[in-house]
């Protein structure tokens, strides 16, 4: 068995050294890599974070202790060192040879070359395993702590300070995202956020090879942004179930620090004093942008779930194209030291890793009228593409068929560009991408100011259990599909966003797509739906229900259950 | 009567010396089948379907060989299906170059593909598909004293030769250069082509043709039969390979030529199969050149193999360039063409075997069958041995017997290891969604199970009188 140990990490110096344009991984590989901000001691968050903030009437009250107890993004780095045998099948050598010890605290800093190469390979890793540092920074959060709080929210030495204050939620997201605040309540940054490891993303250094499919590493599952949340569980609470916090809309002024003026405070922080702002409405969703419509009572799962459908497209292509973009072509010997064209993890998997038929009958793929015999795009991160260009339009068909007609257009064009011939020419993929990203950023930019309550949210679900309007006979699809139908069923009968205890009525939600695998059986989750969400529950134990389920997956009867569910919804 | 007969023979003659004449390097004239079928030719009614006559072989072909079928098979509402699939027209019609791709193997009597009319003698494959276009041999070949060398000048092909025989097949069953059966065809439909000589020979019940006489003047013909099998269909193979890659790069790689079950499989998210050659990366298929590195000449030393060379261009990486590997196929087609003259014995096939079992620890679906079929030919062979030694009175009927039966259990666990690597039950007309399940089951003993019999079938060998 070869695996080439110098991969990455030679491909990491080979971009630097030709100054190609997108590189695998740019920020690590740009020297020297000068992150805008420094790190915050990832012990103060918790520290504060772990129980109810004193006098908050914002927050929750143990952010941090439901990540640290149930979330398994506490755990990503963890996973690496419970596998060594896997990752040193993926690495080539060992993980720990790329750290100063056993324990693997520090990556090693050797000026060797090899060494060099390894420590490279594993920040691959650790960009999505943990909260990853740049090269340069001594003072990062401990790998061993996993995706912590300021992978997500931000490199947090200059907001750290500011963001204690109550007028902090004065201050506009740009401005605090000037500091390194990344604004996760805006729904489509969120998403991208998550999106950049669960689908990847090529210029952060997060992608998932077929090599490392190959040596072991789990497939990463279709993705869905609420129903992701709602396994995690949440250490947050949608603005819609936020009791009246102070500042919300009634004017209040920034408390004047005893100490200093808030005038010497903002420029010591760099914050411009028009970016504070009367209230939090006005600093965040500003009513001469939204006018009559109140997007803190937006239902959340629903607004959440129709735009992470379409950052997972915008994701899934940006992905591609980069790639594209950056691939080298030419036999790929295993030593090579750039990415190599093509990558089949690229691909629909299902278009290779499917039942072979022979004889009297073959399985339908490719969709789409691809030529066939030839992997095409994957399927699920486009599958409710018309959901989302229709919430647009309110459900007005006819107003958004326009827009829909040009971006199923857009995304053909992408998808033939992938398929005219064997793997699809680069530059056709890149320019099709291109557009289909463009217009896709237009699209999650408008979806952020569109209206999400309970008669669009049952247009969408009739929508989407209509007969023919989605692609259902890809098991990723369905599964898509019926995710996204059970979040906004939620938010329609409007459960609760917490889960506070067992809730009746969550779980027979939750039941909604069972099958019985065999007509004389109880009705499972034969789709699984539930994902393997505790820390209890690996993925990689999980895997052998998923290529059950993959497997078992029966359109038709899954078709048979959307229609019985828009009948219901019917009456 | 008889005179008019010489009479008519002069004028074909004359005939035949004209078209020579005009047409010299042009491809003999196709005359069709029914030249051929003729009560008093080849047309007559078998007397015995187990047994072949001479005189029968039109009427066996017409009712029992799946070749006369060939024709009805492009009339089928599922070639019609694989057709506009794998011509993904936007218009949803069948696109005229793909039926006249199909047309090459299935059709080579209408040549067009079109099946709209149907005609069974005018379409399909026929006589002369597999004798030769028989313009210019027609009229000579019952000529009472006509050499064969001169019969095969003017196109008749001597099917009686192995290579010949195999040759033939295989630029249909393997490919040619331009009989490409690709990746596209296969996905729109079309089953993959895993030939072998022997085991495909078991395909045609009630054969037109008899080879008993060769089973009896032959030594190990049925090895010799696989043998040509093997070379023909590697010869075939790098043929269409060198084709394929001399293709324009859009349509390379070519998918078909790597094994389909290294993409082709279950997500299993067990790593405990360790995989061969690259991970991620497919393999270059090794069904039809198993043994043929093998079937060199003994003295060839490894690295002065063109084919393993070949292979290792292959195993580089994915995908190799189209000019690392055109110079590399035509270097092993050259060698492979000094392979046909050399005669291999039930005994070269058991030594051949023990030495690909012996660095194949961990192989494929595609080599365990390829050694299978090689292990059930050499099997065959010694049974044909020992019938000759009892047909020639050198074994009496009671020792015969006793061998015959000792034979039995071999036999058998020669079917169980056919078991191992048989699709699940009906699964051909199903789904296949990797290699077999109980080959997986089995993977780690099969290798140890063929060289058992392997093994003991050179013991029996040597206890032949």
């Amino acid at each position: 068995m070869m695996v080439r140990p110098i991969h990455f990490a030679g491909l990491l110096m080979g971009i630097c050294c030709l100054g190609v344009e997108i590189a695998w991984g740019q920020a690590n590989a740009q020297s020297p890599a000068v992150p805008q901000h420094e790190f915050a001691i990832t012990r103060q968050c918790i520290n504060c974070h772990r129980d109810a903030i004193k006098d908050s009437d914002f927050l929750g009250d143990s952010g941090a202790r439901a990540w640290d107890e149930y979330d398994k993004h506490r755990h990503a780095f963890e996973l690496l060192k419970k596998s060594p045998e896997k990752v040193q099948r993926m690495l080539g050598f060992a993980l720990a040879e790329a750290f100063t010890d056993e324990t693997l605290t520090e990556l090693r800093t050797d000026a060797d070359a090899a060494i060099k190469a390894k420590v490279a390979k594993v920040r691959l890793c650790l960009n999505c395993h943990a909260t990853p540092a740049a090269e340069s920074e001594e003072q990062h959060p401990p790998y061993e702590l996993g995706v912590s709080c300021q992978a997500c929210h931000g490199r947090a030495a200059d907001w750290n300070e500011p963001h204690q204050l109550e007028w902090w939620r004065l201050v506009t997201p740009e401005a605090k995202s000037h500091l390194g605040f990344r604004d996760v309540r805006d729904p489509a940054e969120r998403a991208r956020l998550c999106a950049s490891c669960h689908v990847g993303n090529l210029a952060e250094g997060k992608f998932v090879t077929h090599d490392w499919y190959a040596a072991g590493h789990p497939p990463l599952p279709s993705f869905e942004y609420s129903t992701f949340a709602a396994y995690m569980p949440v250490h947050w609470r949608p603005l819609a179930e936020k009791p009246d916090f102070r500042g919300k809309d009634q004017n209040s002024q920034p408390p004047r620090s005893p100490e200093q003026s808030l005038a010497s405070f903002l420029k010591r922080h760099k914050i411009p004093a028009d970016a504070v702002r009367a209230n939090y409405r006005e600093a965040n969703f500003p009513r001469a942008q939204f006018g009559e419509h109140d997007p803190l009572v937006d239902l959340p799962r629903f607004k959440d779930s129709v735009i992470s459908n379409a950052v997972v497209l915008e994701a899934y292509v940006n992905l591609v194209k980069d790639y594209a973009k950056s691939a080298q072509v030419g036999a790929d010997d295993g030593n090579s030291t750039k990415p190599m064209w093509p990558e089949f993890a690229l691909y629909d998997c299902a278009s290779c890793h499917h039942e072979l038929r022979s004889g009297p009958g073959y399985p339908q793929r490719p969709f789409g009228k691809n030529a066939v015999g030839r992997p095409p795009a994957q399927v699920w991160p486009a599958a409710l593409l018309k959901l989302v260009v229709l919430q647009k339009a309110q459900y007005d068909r006819e107003q958004g068929e326009p827009e829909l007609a040009q971006l199923l257009k857009s995304q053909q064009d992408f998808e033939r560009s992938l398929t005219a011939t064997l793997f699809g020419k680069r530059l056709d993929i890149e320019n099709a991408g291109e557009s289909l990203r463009g217009e896709l950023a237009q699209l999650i930019e408008s979806l952020k100011k569109s209206r999400y309550d309970r008669p669009a949210a049952f247009a969408a679900l009739k929508l989407l259990t209509e007969k023919s309007e989605f692609e259902t006979r890809d098991y990723h699809s369905a599964r898509q599909l019926a995710w996204t139908v059970r979040e906004i069923k939620k938010d329609y009968s409007q459960l609760p966003y917490l889960r506070t205890g067992p809730d009746p009525r969550l779980v027979e939600m939750e039941r909604m797509f069972d099958l019985p695998a065999e007509p004389d059986q109880q009705p499972r989750d034969v789709l699984l739906l539930r994902l393997a969400a505790t820390q209890q529950e690996s993925v990689l134990t999980h895997l052998p229900l998923l290529s059950k389920a993959m497997e078992n997956f029966d359109s038709a009867k899954f078709q048979a259950r959307l229609t019985e569910i828009h009948e219901q919804l019917a009456k | 009567m008889n005179k008019l007969f010489q009479l008519l023979s002069i004028f074909a003659l004359a005939l035949v010396a004209i078209c020579v004449s005009s047409s010299a390097g042009a491809e003999p004239k196709l005359l069709g089948s029914l030249s051929c079928s003729a009560t008093a030719c080849h047309g007559s009614e078998p007397v015995d379907s187990k047994r072949a006559l001479r005189g029968e072989e039109f009427v066996r072909w017409l009712h029992s060989d799946p070749h006369a079928k060939a024709a009805q098979t492009l009339a089928s509402e599922k070639y019609r299906e694989i057709l506009l699939r794998v011509s993904n027209r936007d218009d949803g019609q069948a696109d005229p170059q793909q039926q006249a791709r199909c047309a090459k193997c299935h059709d080579p009597l209408g040549g067009t593909g079109d099946h709209t009319t149907i005609s069974p003698v005018g379409h399909g494959i026929g006589c002369e598909t597999c004798h030769g276009n028989a313009e210019h041999w027609l009229s000579r070949h019952y000529e009472r004293d006509i050499e064969r060398s001169e019969l095969t000048s003017l196109g008749l092909l001597d099917t009686k030769n192995l290579h010949v025989r195999a040759k033939q097949c295989a630029s249909c069953h393997v490919g040619s250069a331009d009989q490409d059966m690709n990746h596209d065809m296969i996905a729109a439909g079309h089953p993959p082509l895993r030939f072998e000589l022997s085991a495909y020979h078991d395909l045609i019940p009630a054969k037109h043709w008899n080879d008993n006489r060769d089973r009896l003047e032959k030594r190990d013909f049925q090895v010799q039969l696989w043998a040509a099998g093997q070379t023909a269909s590697a010869a075939a193979r790098l043929e269409l390979l060198n084709a394929r890659c001399s293709n324009s790069a859009d349509q390379w790689p070519e998918l078909a030529e790597y094994n389909c079950f290294s993409c082709h499989q279950r997500i299993r998210g067990d790593d405990k199969l360790a995989a061969k050659g690259r991970l991620g990366r497919p393999p270059w298929s090794t069904w039809n050149l198993v043994f043929v590195a093998a079937l060199q000449e003994p003295n060839t030393k490894p690295d002065s193999n063109a084919l393993v060379a070949l292979r290792a261009a292959f195993s580089s990486g994915f995908p190799v360039e189209q000019d690392a590997i055109q110079p590399a196929t035509a270097a092993a087609q050259l060698q492979l063409q000094n392979l046909s003259s050399r005669e291999v014995g039930v005994n070269d096939v058991l030594k051949m075997l023990t030495s690909t079992l012996a660095d194949s620890a961990n192989a494929d679906w595609e080599t365990r069958c390829q050694q299978y079929l090689a292990l059930t030919a050499a099997e065959r062979a010694y049974r044909d041995e020992l019938a000759k030694r009892q047909h020639f009175a050198k074994l009496d009927q009671t020792e015969y017997n006793r061998r015959l039966t000792a034979e039995k259990a071999l036999i058998a666990e020669l079917k169980q290891v056919r078991n191992w690597l048989q699709f699940e039950t009906g699964s051909a007309n199903k789904v296949l969604r990797d290699e077999p399940l109980q080959f997986h089951e089995h993977r780690g003993e099969i290798g140890s199970q063929l060289q058992k019999i392997a093994d003991r079938l050179q013991v029996r060998m040597l206890e032949l009188p």
